[in-house]
């Protein structure tokens, strides 16, 4: 299974990304599906599950702030 | 073709800009953060990496920090506005295009603003940043907003001193704004060092990039306000736009091809190297100088200032006559007013404007002498 780490932009997304990656975790940029969101277009990182710890690491370490992280 | 009007936009263009516009073309213009196809990821990658590309050059905060924008003005028009409110007063340089001094001009005549213009002390032999800043603190008021100046005008090469004046800014909470577009590509520009709130680029001069290609580069608690509306491809169900950087003042499809050229001039320029371009355009600006000033009848503008432009006029030739007579010899360079009569009011070249050469990576001292060569026989009648 996979996390999703919603982010309200594309931008975001793939900054957060790129951070993961520098951290050696596999993830991919996705649009979330619209009807999992509240505001219409969001897009997310996945990645998976047994990350989950690792990810919020990497994102405090470096100021990335997810909206939220769901179940993909 | 001996191209000498790298102000006005670089020409040639590397091969690896023409190379990557092309490959985008042909292989992965998606529209980028709209659909979820891999075109419009492949796209969106391009474009992220010039993002990062741009805040590293700059040393801004974070690639969400850098918006893209169709060029300068564009994005000097973003950050200005973004400022405006009844009441708001601005310094700008006496240096400054009208791609600032126009911004400034309507927001007075229209929206209850004023600005005031600093003594950039450009033909002072003593000139300092200490007395350019106290040309601008003599002029701050409690309603001032913003100080915006030039790197480095388009008429002559004089730089302006951005980390002093960013100190001043500092501590009078001003946001500074600056305009990159004579300077970016021909020296560092460091915008945490010196304090830059809002940093306008062209793509298309000293980048390297392609025409349409430019950006705004805002640091974290500059207010920017968008100067357009509508699409983000993010929070499609708000009527308003998004919070969130660059997205908030990106509305409408972004120039794919013209970012990722942007992003190989960058990589061009970046293999070149900045202090390389700087020594390099010094030393065709000083020769260009050496052979112009043993001309008689040429007077050069500013000429204790090398960098990469130099204006100058012939006595009794008016400069597009000038300019138009070079073409002939296939010289390309610019006369006129370069749309910064401001600065040819401080030069003294106010009344037909002068004629300007101005410098890439790419020119050489051949260049510099065919059109020493070509001033000659112009200064000598031989083309009237």
């Amino acid at each position: 299974m996979r996390y999703i780490a919603v982010f309200p932009t594309l931008t975001l997304a793939q900054k957060a990304a790129r951070v993961l990656k520098n951290e050696q975790i596999a993830a991919d940029v996705i649009k979330v599906d619209s009807t999992r969101t509240r505001r219409g277009c969001s897009w997310g990182v996945a990645f998976d599950e047994s990350k989950l710890f690792g990810v919020r690491m990497a994102f405090s370490n470096n100021s990335v702030a997810e909206r939220e992280i769901i179940k993909e | 073709m001996i191209y000498l009007d790298n102000a006005a936009t670089s020409f040639p263009k590397p091969p690896e800009v023409i190379g990557e516009m092309s490959r985008c073309m042909k292989e992965y213009c998606g529209n980028p953060g709209r659909g979820s196809h891999k075109l419009a990821f492949a796209a969106a990658e391009k474009i992220y990496d010039c993002r990062a590309s741009l805040c590293d050059l700059f040393a801004a905060e974070s690639p969400e920090n850098v918006i893209f924008c169709q060029n300068a003005t564009h994005a000097l028009n973003i950050a200005i506005l973004s400022l405006a409110h009844d009441g708001a007063h601005f310094i700008c340089s006496d240096m400054e295009h009208n791609s600032v001094r126009r911004p400034l001009e309507y927001l007075a005549r229209e929206r209850g603003c004023s600005y005031s213009v600093f003594d950039s002390h450009v033909l002072d032999p003593n000139r300092n940043a200490q007395k350019i800043c106290r040309s601008i603190s003599s002029l701050v008021q409690p309603e001032t907003v913003a100080v915006i100046s030039t790197a480095c005008p388009n008429i002559c090469s004089a730089r302006m001193p951005l980390d002093e004046i960013g100190e001043l800014c500092r501590r009078e909470r001003l946001h500074f704004i600056v305009d990159g577009a004579q300077g970016a590509g021909h020296f560092p520009i460091d915008m945490k060092r010196s304090g830059i709130s809002a940093l306008a680029l062209p793509g298309h001069k000293g980048l390297l990039g392609p025409q349409g290609s430019g950006a705004l580069i805002i640091s974290n608690d500059f207010p920017a306000r968008p100067l357009t509306f509508g699409g983000s491809g993010s929070a499609s169900l708000d009527a308003e736009m998004p919070r969130e950087l660059p997205e908030r003042l990106e509305a409408g499809t972004l120039s794919t091809p013209a970012i990722v050229g942007l992003e190989a001039g960058i990589k061009t320029l970046q293999a070149i190297g900045l202090q390389s371009i700087a020594s390099h355009e010094e030393m065709l600006f000083k020769k260009t100088l050496r052979l112009l000033s043993e001309i008689r009848g040429v007077t050069v503008y500013a000429p204790r200032h090398a960098g990469s432009v130099l204006s100058f006029n012939i006595d009794g030739i008016p400069s597009d006559r000038v300019a138009n007579l070079l073409s002939e010899r296939d010289i390309c360079v610019r006369g006129g007013f370069h749309c910064n009569p401001m600065a040819h009011a401080v030069l003294g070249s106010d009344r037909g404007g002068s004629v300007r050469a101005s410098f890439s990576p790419f020119n050489t001292a051949d260049d510099v002498l065919a059109l020493a060569d070509a001033v000659r026989d112009i200064s000598r009648g031989k083309y009237r």
